[in-house]
């Protein structure tokens, strides 16, 4: 056998949580992330934001074959919980979150919250 | 856990395996028999190349094929077949609109990509389907009516 490339999401056992692969990029006005999440289901995505702790859930059910069918090669997970948090230490506008799934990938921006002017006060 | 921002560190943000890759190396050449999914010995850890992970399925009628391509569009996979090998290539390209130095982290796959496997039968190229939904290949690819099993009913006298 010969072993394979170090991934995170390499066919868990079924039911496994699977921690999925991300990039984060960060700009002065925004944070991306993109996190790859093949086979969930858009309506099992679950984004929540609790103090500075970004945590993203989303579920890949086992596929639905019909009876007719047997499996000759599996590699791909089966039922799996896909789960994993971020800790943001970014002053973000929490109220203007914007996620966004496409072909398998969850992309999350955070704005990055106005940054205050300095205020020069004036003594009378 | 992922802390971010975190410090713009090149060579951390894009090869945080370096270690695991040197084990990887090392356990191949201990293990050399190769399988259809490492197409090469030179897939490394942090060389660009990648192979998508597959399901196959079997039925009297058809095969159906499932890969995982998170983060491509239907138009960067192509599909081929010849006999009973199908071959999925492509290339997953970055996003052209963004600054590589703005990456803090970097585990997804990039670049082209490239898998040949054997089907357990020949099949009807022309009359293959394939579908793409949240980052999943599917193909049903039909069998051919001389590799479907036939029965054969034979009379005793």
């Amino acid at each position: 056998m010969r072993f394979d490339q170090f991934r995170f999401n390499k066919s868990p056992e079924p039911g496994e949580t699977i921690l999925p692969v991300v990039d984060i990029r960060e700009t002065d006005q925004e944070v991306v992330l993109e996190v790859d999440m093949p086979g969930a289901d858009k309506d099992s995505l679950n984004i929540q934001l609790q103090g500075d702790q970004l945590q993203i859930k989303g579920a890949k059910k086992k596929d639905a074959m019909d009876g007719k069918y047997t499996a000759v090669h599996l590699e791909r997970p089966g039922q799996a919980e896909y789960e994993r948090a971020f800790q943001i230490n970014a002053d973000i506008d929490r109220q203007n979150i914007k996620a966004a799934f496409e072909n398998g990938v969850l992309k999350i921006r955070l704005n990055r919250a106005a940054v205050a002017q300095p205020q020069k006060i004036m003594i009378s | 856990m992922v802390n971010f921002p975190m410090k713009r560190q090149r060579e951390g943000a894009m090869s945080p395996f370096t270690e695991l890759d040197h084990l990887q190396r090392e356990m191949n050449r201990l293990f050399d028999v190769s399988f259809p999914r490492f197409l090469d010995g030179d897939t490394t850890l942090l060389g660009s190349q990648w192979a998508p992970a597959m399901d196959v399925y079997d039925s009297k009628d058809d095969i159906v094929v499932k890969a995982d391509l998170p983060g491509l569009t239907k138009d960067e996979i192509e599909i081929n077949i010849q006999e009973n090998m199908l071959t999925i290539k492509g290339e997953k390209k970055k996003a052209t609109d963004v600054r590589e130095d703005d990456y803090v982290r970097t585990e997804r796959y990039y670049g082209t990509f490239h898998r040949t496997i054997m089907l357990p039968s020949e099949i009807k190229a022309e009359a293959a389907k394939a579908n793409f939904k949240n980052g999943v290949l599917e193909l049903t690819l039909p069998k051919k009516e001389e590799a479907k099993p036939k029965q054969i009913t034979v009379d005793v006298k």
